[in-house]
């Protein structure tokens, strides 16, 4: 029950890797993390969720957070989510139409290079 | 529906660590009355968002030392009832806690997407009930 977080950059893009739980307690963890790449100048950010197993409003709070703080800059925060149950409370939620979402780490950087 | 009908609960900590815990618990006894993957997930959620409105409250009333938060499952009427309860002191927690949940704008509509029905009450006692019903499949 608890989160691990990779920080990695890719051509320039910030790429955030979580994988296990983001609740109310690990979802600090996260923004923290954000908040770093942000300062560090990575406006444009990628979070690969496909290793989540469970995420809930505490974590959905914490993107919408970071989404507004890159937009300050011009920036975007891109997800990739291949897992069902973790799609859904993006679908619930409507945050589908906030971030754009991916199947994959690669379609997600070749859409920010193109934009 | 299994005949696991008797009452399941567990008392964790007021502290984020431990919601962890309760999701796990509740989610078990949901399998075990024959909610299928995609429902149990959605009831894991539905216990983290209620547990963490109910920590957030009391964490906002500033005494979260040996503070507890009770969580209860059971069958009523077909319906799997799940009971988020915790002791306060304050005469307008009911309020407060309608206030938290609106607060959470996100978490409030993920509960009422998953969950049939989302109570919240108050005892005799000035203890805030968090009440989550969903039917149990056939």
């Amino acid at each position: 029950m608890d989160l691990r977080i990779e920080s990695k950059e890719v051509d320039g893009i910030g790429v955030i890797v979580l994988e296990g739980e983001v609740d109310v307690y690990t979802a600090p963890k996260l923004k923290s993390r954000l908040i770093d790449l942000v300062d560090e100048g990575k406006y444009n950010i990628i979070i690969d969720l496909q290793k989540v197993e469970f995420m809930d409003s505490s974590g959905l709070g914490v993107l919408v957070g970071g989404l507004k703080r890159v937009k300050s800059h011009q920036g975007s925060i891109s997800l990739v989510v291949t897992q069902e149950n973790i799609l859904k409370i993006f679908r619930i939620t409507g945050l589908v139409k906030v971030f754009p979402i991916f199947s994959s780490e690669e379609e997600a950087i070749s859409d920010i290079k193109g934009s | 529906m299994n005949d696991f009908g008797q009452p399941t609960s567990i008392t964790i900590p007021a502290k984020p660590e431990y919601v962890g815990i309760a999701r796990l618990v509740i989610a078990a006894f949901a399998g075990l009355l024959g909610f299928d993957n995609e429902a149990v997930e959605d009831i894991k959620i539905a216990v983290s968002e209620v547990c963490t409105s109910a920590i957030l409250q009391l964490h906002k009333e500033g005494r979260l030392e040996n503070r507890s938060v009770e969580i209860s499952a059971y069958v009523k009427n077909r319906d799997l009832v799940i009971d988020v309860g915790f002791a306060t002191k304050e005469a307008a927690s009911l309020e407060k806690t309608h206030t938290q949940l609106k607060e959470r704008d996100l978490g409030m509509s993920v509960l009422t997407s998953i969950m049939d029905k989302v109570e919240i009450m108050k005892t005799r006692n000035n203890a805030v009930i968090l009440r989550l019903s969903k039917r149990v499949p056939r």
